[in-house]
């Protein structure tokens, strides 16, 4: 037992050593060396750092929130607030995805936690697909971006409620109240702590949490930015441009390159000579419900099945929804 | 693997997320990954990864966990090669960005992103601009967002930048800086007209799309917003016979100085750089140019 321990003690220090070497000569290090094999791969690397360096303070951010829930709120609490009348239901839903300035790596740890702290499945749906879009920052940022067309960043938000809420329906009816995260349901059951207790297993939640979800956005992060780096995008402009076709392909778009919600409107006002508005509406309001990295993190916590049934669903919904506003009102 | 040296690895690697920061934050390259206004969110990451790698540490000096019964997998309990595999995931951007933090995207991304030039002037989309066709249908909706469109100049370009404009309109030469980059290209994008004949300084790599002539390029910098996975060129067209431009490799960087033209292009007016002096220059220490916005409106 005692050598046991020694030995994996060991990698630890042979890890801390290494990093403190890197850290001092790391620079020393000639990148030419790389270059020479493929000058694309430091491009890829550049990108895959930044997207985790980007999201990390917000999956910290959103993990310490789902530790805190999980830590102070009761299942009793929760109850109260939510009607048990499903469909009545969505509309606290949406308020506290308009309420919450949360962006899409920190909700997912969140829902999960309320979900299993009983919050109904379809509840949490509209949460996890509405907040990344409705909220303030990101009104803002879609307001700067397209400067000279205001509707762009009112209809996204229009369009981001009324998905959400139609979202919510179609789980609801589908998966009613069932359960589909991947641990078991039920064995909560909390000793009372006191209240230092209660402190630091919000800290050892979180760092666990940081764990089990930080190598799903590492892996997710190092996909988006393979596809950033080796996929033109005129690939996928040249598929096309047309009324089907324009929403497909930004959707597509919108799936692979897994941006920030906060950052998305700067890239998609990049495509507005291009593309027409709903098009562009369905880049910024698919993109932060679902893409490529977002669904690795809610493969990590929900059934395959159902994560699969999820995305579907939300690609049909915004597909159609983008469609019938371009025929209403552009 | 025993719980404690799980907690003792992940303490080593979150220090070394620490240092990884730290060392970005120390050279400048955190710059080459983030934009400015995001530095609170490094800040704040920074703090609570010293701290939780702290909980880790001491955790894994204590003798027995508190059973803690509340339904999460705490993933400790995996074989050694799953373990590898997922530590391994973490190691890797923490080794990988302390030795090439200082690359800087070049010419073979600006073509991958798309010149927006290219984008706009290769097919202009009809759609965009069409006329409010449906607008008899639907009273309330359109009404609103007709009563946008006749005022465009809530939003427009020259109002969004004021100052920069009524300093370019007065002057007869200007030159472009880190501050002034994107609003500058903006104005110029935006009214070509007003600014035909000025002369502009102006610096960024060289970079051409396929197609080019022998004559033109682009020389352009990466704008970015929250971080550099969406960056986007901003750039004007650099074209004459005065200088031998095929000199200039993709990838240099120069520094531009010349008089603005206007050219017609698939019906788009493009601002046009032809160049007096063309020189090269050492790449910035800060290489990318930042959207501004201000979240208070």
């Amino acid at each position: 037992m005692y050598q046991e321990n020694t030995s994996n003690y060991k990698w630890g220090y042979i890890l801390l050593f290494l990093f403190f070497l890197i850290f001092i000569y790391g620079d020393l290090f000639p990148s030419t060396l790389i270059t020479d094999i493929s000058p694309a791969i430091l491009d890829m690397n550049t990108i895959f750092l930044s997207i985790v360096l980007e999201a990390i303070p917000f999956v910290l951010l959103g993990v310490f929130v789902s530790a805190l829930i999980q830590t102070f709120v009761k299942e009793e609490t929760l109850a109260r607030f939510i009607p048990s009348q499903p469909i009545l239901a969505l509309l606290p839903a949406v308020t506290i995805g308009a309420i919450f300035p949360v962006c899409e790596c920190a909700i997912v740890p969140i829902v999960r936690r309320l979900i299993q702290k009983g919050m109904p499945l379809h509840v949490g749906i509209v949460i996890l697909v509405s907040a990344p879009i409705l909220n303030p920052i990101v009104f803002l940022s879609t307001f700067y971006a397209f400067q000279t067309d205001l509707t762009v960043a009112w209809a996204r938000m229009g369009i981001a409620l009324i998905v959400s809420l139609i979202i919510g329906g179609i789980v609801y009816s589908r998966f009613g109240n069932s359960w589909q995260l991947k641990e078991e349901k039920g064995h909560i059951t909390h000793s009372p702590h006191t209240y230092r207790n209660r402190l630091s297993e919000t800290f050892h939640h979180a760092s666990d949490e940081f764990f089990d979800m930080g190598k799903f956005l590492i892996i997710g992060a190092l996909l988006a930015s393979v596809i950033q780096t080796f996929m033109a995008r005129d690939l996928l402009t040249d598929v096309g441009s047309g009324f089907l076709a324009g929403p497909a392909v930004m959707m597509g778009l919108a799936y692979f390159l897994s941006l920030c919600s906060e950052a998305d409107a700067f890239v998609a006002s990049s495509f507005k000579g291009l593309f027409s508005t709903s098009s562009i509406l369905a880049f910024l309001v698919y993109g932060p419900m679902t893409d490529l990295k977002n669904t690795i993190l809610m493969a990590a916590y929900f059934r395959k099945r159902f994560v699969l049934s999820f995305i579907i669903i939300v690609t049909i919904v915004v597909y159609t929804v983008t469609l019938l506003f371009d025929l209403f009102y552009l | 693997m025993d719980r404690n040296s799980h907690y003792f690895v992940r303490s080593v690697i979150l220090l070394g997320f620490g240092l990884f920061i730290i060392k970005l934050l120390i050279s400048g390259d955190i710059h080459k990954f983030i934009a400015p206004r995001m530095m609170t969110y490094m800040y704040f990451a920074l703090s609570v990864i010293a701290v939780l790698g702290m909980i880790q540490f001491f955790r894994s000096g204590t003798e027995d966990e508190q059973s803690c019964d509340c339904g999460h997998t705490h993933d400790l309990s995996i074989s050694k090669g799953r373990s590898l595999f997922v530590y391994s995931l973490f190691i890797i951007p923490i080794i990988s960005g302390m030795m090439f933090s200082d690359h800087v995207l070049g010419s073979s991304q600006a073509l991958n992103k798309g010149f927006k030039y290219e984008l706009r002037s290769s097919s202009p989309s009809e759609e965009y601009d069409k006329p409010e066709s449906s607008s008899s249908e639907d009273g309330k909706a359109s009404e609103e967002s007709d009563a946008l469109l006749e005022d465009p100049a809530i939003l427009s370009v020259s109002d969004r930048y004021p100052e920069l404009q009524k300093e370019f309109q007065e002057s007869t030469s200007f030159t472009l800086t880190e501050d002034n980059y994107i609003g500058s290209i903006s104005l110029l994008e935006d009214q070509v007209d007003d600014y035909v004949g000025k002369e502009v300084k102006m610096n960024g790599f060289v970079f051409r799309e396929d197609g080019f002539p022998e004559d033109r390029m682009v020389v352009g910098r990466f704008g970015i917003s929250c971080c550099v996975a969406d960056g986007g060129i901003y750039g004007l067209l650099v074209q004459g016979d005065s200088q031998n431009l095929s000199e200039f490799k993709n990838d240099a960087w120069v520094e531009v100085t010349g008089i603005v033209k206007k050219v017609e292009h698939n019906n788009w007016e493009l601002p046009l750089i032809e160049p007096t002096s063309i020189k090269k220059i050492e790449i910035p220490a800060e290489p990318y140019v930042y959207e501004e916005f201000e979240f208070s409106g």
